[in-house]
């Protein structure tokens, strides 16, 4: 693998960094053992699985794949997170301005992608993996924005 | 001699089944469940395999996941339920096979806890998400202690497997039923008695059948080939039934059902 490009992975921060209200494994996890594999979990002090919340599905889990456990500890990748606020966000900008719908999944990487950019140059490459396509996700994010509009009104 | 071993073997030599049923501990509290395991004891049972709550029991159909719960609400942990297993061995030699996923052990370092398991009263160790190949820490902290490490085999066990298993179990193999969760079933699948028959050839570790056995018939039927049952979801149902009527009448309803099945699994 190349080893010159700086790599980033984009966890997911939920409602923001407490017990239950995220899903960012790297962010307050520790070693442990679930459905079979050892990794970064989300465990209190006793090893009992902690609940998760992320706006996306498929980032719900106490548990990450043991490799970016492996890619973090030699110091290959980098791990942050984005807010589920913050991938809202980089859902709708993405869709957009390139028609193109990510997974809520990828849209993490998107909002972290948007951070960043300003501070870098136009020769500066930056690519971004979209995982999955967000067709699936469409109604989850259509409701929320509906409630968001809704709560909007009641608070004028 | 190990208590779960020498129970077990006594049992075999008398030509009767063992009865052993499980519990969750700290449902709803460690005070009930160590006058739980007491009666229990008292009442013909053979060996207990004590559960200790985790979150994601992933082995666990819906009675053991809701009595699980309710243990964890009450702040119920792994050194909690080792404290009362040291209590309860002031009054109760009944044998004790500690059931707990692998996280909570892992957590607590597997060497400590089997040293500290034992120091308490536990006599061996089922741990249902560790396979026999990553249990060699477990193995050789239970070995240097005389305590059990109890393996499953499944329906779906390739034969091959079944020696490696065999190998690094103690005291006895945990047959399952049915591939599946735990809880009662109406009926137990027509070839277990066949491949419970078939697997008896290969080892001379006590086979114990668990998953789905909750009614006399059906503990009679398996210790006709098995050397004992497990019945957990079944036991469970029973004491909560009684829930209303307070923990006296649960423990005592307990100790019926439990000298019932208990003279299904000796043949009495």
């Amino acid at each position: 693998m190349d080893e010159s490009g700086r790599m980033i992975g984009v966890a997911a921060g939920g409602r923001g960094i407490r017990p239950g209200q995220h899903a960012a494994r790297f962010a307050g996890g520790g070693i442990g053992i679930l459905h079979g594999s050892r990794s970064y979990l989300l465990q209190d002090e006793d090893g009992q699985i902690q609940l998760t919340h992320s706006v996306s599905a498929g980032l719900d889990y106490a548990g990450v794949g043991p490799e970016h456990s492996w890619l973090r500890e030699i110091g290959r990748v980098e791990y942050t997170y984005a807010l589920d606020s913050e991938a809202l966000d980089a859902f709708s900008l993405l869709s957009r301005t390139e028609g193109i719908i990510p997974a809520l999944e990828s849209a993490h990487a998107v909002a972290h992608v948007a951070k960043i950019a300003p501070d870098m140059t136009k020769k500066n490459i930056i690519i971004v993996n979209l995982s999955g396509r967000g067709d699936k996700d469409v109604q989850t994010v259509a409701k929320i924005l509906e409630a968001s509009t809704k709560g909007r009104r009641k608070k004028p | 001699m190990n208590r779960i071993a020498a129970q077990l073997s006594r049992r075999r030599e008398a030509g009767q089944g063992a009865f052993c049923p499980y519990v969750c501990a700290g449902d709803p509290d460690l005070a009930f469940t160590e006058r739980l395991v007491e009666e229990l004891g008292r009442s013909g049972a053979d060996s207990i395999e004590l559960g200790v709550p985790f979150s994601d029991p992933i082995a666990d159909g819906p009675v053991l996941q809701a009595a699980t719960q309710r243990a964890l609400a009450g702040g119920v942990t792994l050194k909690r339920v080792l404290r009362m297993v040291g209590n309860l061995r002031n009054s109760c030699d009944v044998p004790i096979a500690l059931m707990s996923y692998f996280n909570p052990i892992h957590c607590h370092g597997v060497k400590r806890l089997v040293d500290e398991a034992v120091r308490a009263g536990i006599d061996g160790f089922i741990v249902p998400d560790l396979p026999p190949e990553s249990a060699g820490e477990l193995i050789a902290a239970a070995r240097a202690r005389d305590a059990c490490t109890i393996f499953f085999i499944a329906p779906t066990t390739m034969p091959g497997r079944i020696k490696v298993i065999d190998e690094a179990a103690t005291g006895f193999l945990y047959c399952l039923s049915v591939t599946g969760i735990t809880g009662a079933r109406k009926t137990l699948p027509a070839e277990l008695l066949r491949s419970l028959k078939a697997l008896k050839k290969k080892t001379d570790t006590p086979l114990i059948v668990g998953f789905g056995v909750s009614t006399p018939e059906q503990v009679r039927r398996m210790c006709s080939v098995a050397d004992g049952v497990i019945v957990g979801s079944a036991l469970t149902t029973f004491i909560q039934k009684h829930a209303a009527s307070g923990p006296d009448v649960m423990i005592r309803k307990a100790g019926e059902y439990c000298r019932r099945l208990a003279r299904a699994a000796h043949g009495r």
